[in-house]
């Protein structure tokens, strides 16, 4: 069982500095105090030593600011760097601890857990760990609630989260995560075990192997064949090159012969090109030669007629036509009809007219004189490619002479079969490249089947090792099922039985608690945790309830869970347990108190209401205290023990 | 100065008949005379030398054939055409040089020795009918115009 020996507060929101020392390990304590004077605090006091938090909605007095800050304002006046401090004394069967959680303002706070050794204390190493020990933060709300939380324990939706509690509390939570892992570990030795599946295994390799055998039998088959190709290509290619070299010596006679065949065709090429430059020139200038006499005749004629006067320049009819356009005589004197000059110039005119006309064909005269010229060259060059065709065709001559000679040498000789030799050759090289590329190809294929051959064989031999091996993992395998069936039926079993004990005792409770028990017949939780109460006289199970059973049925749970969860010994912080309750049922809870949680610490905080008051009167000395203004500073509260 | 050729006709012609039978088997490309793939006009002015230095002329029977155009031709053949004529026209010694200026006559004339020649080309290269090759004619032609006779001109 845990009891608080001692709580100090000090500098915390509205406590400047309070320290309660509970007289006894069990029992119920009441704290009463007007609103705004820090009871909710007080709570959130104790789970800020504990959890570093403050769960608890507190009431907002105008014109404090406790809520924004840790540090009591009449403490920051006189510091404002004064330490907040909280100390919860606590004992535990033999042993007392100290919860100490300080902080100042700007600074992390500090938690620091001791242990009582005779008259010190001894700091410990993990203080979270401590307090999960003696109430785990996730249990808090069952330990440390306020009217309202068991009120609201049952509204929509309470199922999930009561099963959730439920569970966590009970550790099937736990139970679940271990089948997980059971499941996880299963799954892992199903796969080795279909991995290392013997019989599929060494079938599939059975399979491969025998596909392999087929493939490097075909393959070596067409190894022989290819082989057989190159040896008899090879002995052909021997042959080939042997005809070859007999033949080699008209070899020097076939290259002249080539060499010659060439020249033939260079000759040709330059007797064509002549032919035809010869022909141009022909064409072009014959016509010339042919009339070369009459040209020559025409030439003289036309020279002898010029020096007669018979084709006289044309510039004497452009003179005598410029005088009579200009009415005047070369003179300067007038020309006129009356001395008859200008008759006279025009009669001149139609006179010579004729024969100045033909003046232009005195310039037939210099192109026949020109070509008359060439005809020396003309003649020179025809003679000149006449002479070259003569000596290409000297040459031609000549190289058909030794053509012939080497043709009648060659008579004998296999040059029809040398050049089909060396095509042979040729073609047979190239299938021979083909050929051993191939076999290349297909010894290396066979050593990868060999060594696929080998691995496979490897594999075998392996999974046949590994049947032992298999046999073991499907034991474990058997064992993990047989775990996880057994798991799964002791969490089945639990949760059912967690289920009856949590229906069981929040009904003892009820019963124990309410003040018309006997109106209920039964009080249970269904498997999905939906509370199911029947009331005598009703055949269907109550949906509704009064504000009264409400707080009476949350109550009963939250003690069942805190039974369930193991720490039933931890003391219970009650706060405002009369709130929004008619008087009747006020009276009731008041009475109900008492048989709350009669054998540990039971901290009750409610207004000062009269009727508390009076329930107050009824508790023992030490167990009753007034939360009140500090007179001192106003902004505080302080705590005095009420003597009842 | 007038211009000779103002009133010449565009093309040289010839008989139709001798330019496809005779004149265009001489210049085929693929016919293997000296001609083959010759200008057909020059050819054309070769057979008309050949045929005035014989004095042959021979007129269109039929219809006539476009063979080249006169404007393009060079001033030497121009000259030629035009010696043709006046040798056609000559009487004895004289020559009349007032046919020059005549173009429709100088382009007939010319018309009627390249028909006439022509056909002694064709003969001359198919037929044989001159023992002599156009090239050999030509050979002798510069031969019997001497270097020294030459020189005088």
């Amino acid at each position: 069982m845990i009891s608080f020996r001692r709580i100090l507060i000090q500098n915390f929101k509205r406590y400047r500095r309070v320290e309660i020392r509970p007289e006894e390990d069990r029992g119920l304590f009441v704290f009463i105090g007007k609103n705004y004077l820090g009871k909710s605090t007080f709570l959130n006091a104790l789970c800020w030593c504990l959890y570093d938090d403050q769960p608890f909605r507190e009431s907002i007095e105008k014109n404090i600011s406790h809520e924004h800050s840790l540090l009591n304002e009449d403490a920051k006046r006189e510091n404002q760097f004064d330490e907040v401090r909280v100390e919860l004394e606590i004992q535990d069967e033999e042993k007392i601890y100290l919860f100490v959680r300080t902080w100042r303002p700007s600074q992390q706070s500090h938690f620091q857990v001791m242990l009582k050794r005779g008259k010190d204390w001894a700091p410990l190493l993990n203080p979270t760990v401590i307090v999960d020990s003696l109430l785990p933060r996730d249990l808090r709300e069952y330990f440390i609630f306020a009217g309202e939380d068991a009120e609201s324990m049952f509204s929509p939706g309470y199922e999930k989260k009561l099963k959730s509690g439920v569970w966590k509390v009970s550790n099937i939570e736990v139970l679940d995560r271990l089948i997980d892992h059971i499941d996880i570990i299963y799954t892992e030795v199903q796969r080795q075990l279909a991995r290392k599946s013997a019989g599929d295994s060494t079938q599939q390799a059975v399979e491969k192997k025998t596909e392999l055998e087929k493939e490097k039998a075909e393959k070596s088959s067409r190894l022989g064949n290819i082989r057989e190709e190159i040896s008899k290509f090879t002995e052909t290619r021997g042959e080939y090159m042997e005809k070859i070299k007999q033949s080699a010596a008209y070899s020097e006679k076939i290259k002249r012969r080539e060499i010659l065949e060439r020249r033939r065709g260079e000759i040709d090429k330059n007797l064509e090109k002549f032919h035809q430059d010869t022909n141009n020139l022909i064409t072009e200038k014959a016509p010339f030669l042919y009339l070369e006499p009459i040209l020559k005749a025409i030439r003289d004629r036309l020279k002898t007629d010029e020096e007669a006067g018979s084709i006289p320049p044309s510039i004497r009819t452009e003179f005598i036509g410029e005088l009579l356009k200009g009415k005047k005589c070369i003179c300067g004197r007038a020309l006129g009809h009356d001395d008859g000059s200008e008759d006279a110039l025009r009669k001149l005119l139609e006179r010579i007219e004729p024969a100045d006309r033909r003046a232009p064909l005195l310039e037939d005269r210099y192109p026949i004189q020109e070509f008359l010229r060439q005809i020396p060259e003309i003649d020179s060059n025809l003679q000149e490619l006449q002479s070259s065709r003569a000596t290409l065709l000297h040459e031609e001559e000549n190289l058909e002479r030794e053509l012939k000679n080497i043709s009648e040498e060659l008579a004998g000789a296999p040059e029809a079969e040398i050049s089909g030799l060396e095509d042979g050759i040729r073609r047979i090289e190239n299938t021979l490249d083909n050929d051993r590329r191939d076999e290349a190809l297909i010894v290396h294929r066979l050593h990868q089947i060999e060594e696929e051959v080998q691995e496979i064989d490897a594999q075998i031999r392996k999974d046949a090792t590994e049947q032992g091996a298999l046999g073991a993992l499907k034991k474990r395998l058997e064992v993990l099922e047989a775990a996880k069936d057994s798991a799964s039926f002791v969490r089945e079993r639990i949760t059912d039985r967690v289920r009856r004990v949590l229906s069981k005792s929040t009904e003892d409770y009820f019963r124990e608690l309410f003040w018309e028990q006997e109106e209920y017949e039964s009080i249970e939780f269904t498997a999905d945790y939906k509370l199911n109460v029947k009331k005598r006289g009703f055949s269907e199970p109550s949906t509704e309830f009064s504000s009264g059973e409400k707080k009476v049925l949350g109550i009963a749970a939250l003690r069942a869970i805190a039974d369930l969860s193991g720490f039933s010994g931890v003391p219970i912080f009650f706060d405002a347990p009369l709130t929004k309750l008619g008087p009747e049922i006020e009276e009731n809870i008041l009475k109900m108190l008492p048989r709350l949680a009669p054998n540990k610490q039971v901290f009750i905080f409610n207004l000062d209401v009269e009727k508390i008051i009076d329930f107050s009167k009824t508790l023992g000395k030490g167990r009753v205290y007034e939360l009140r203004k500090d007179v001192k500073s106003k902004n505080s509260t302080i705590i005095i023990p009420i003597h009842a | 100065m007038p211009n000779i050729d103002q009133d010449y006709p565009q093309f040289l012609r010839a008989d139709r008949e001798i330019k496809e039978k005779y004149l265009d088997q001489l210049v085929d490309p693929d016919g293997g005379t000296c001609f083959a793939g010759q200008e057909r006009g020059e050819v054309y002015l070769l057979a008309a030398a050949i045929a005035c230095s014989l004095g042959q002329r021979l007129p269109s029977r039929r219809n006539m054939i476009d063979v080249r155009t006169y404007a393009k031709l060079s001033p030497s053949y121009k000259v030629l055409i035009r010696a043709m004529a006046l040798e056609a026209y000559r009487n004895g010694s004289e020559y009349d040089y007032d046919v020059v200026f005549d173009g429709k006559k100088v382009l007939s004339v010319v018309e009627e020795y390249a028909n006439a020649g022509i056909k002694i080309l064709h003969q001359k290269v198919f037929e044989g009918g001159l023992d002599l090759s156009i090239e050999g004619e030509i050979a002798v032609l510069l031969k019997s115009l001497s270097g020294e006779q030459l020189a005088t001109q």
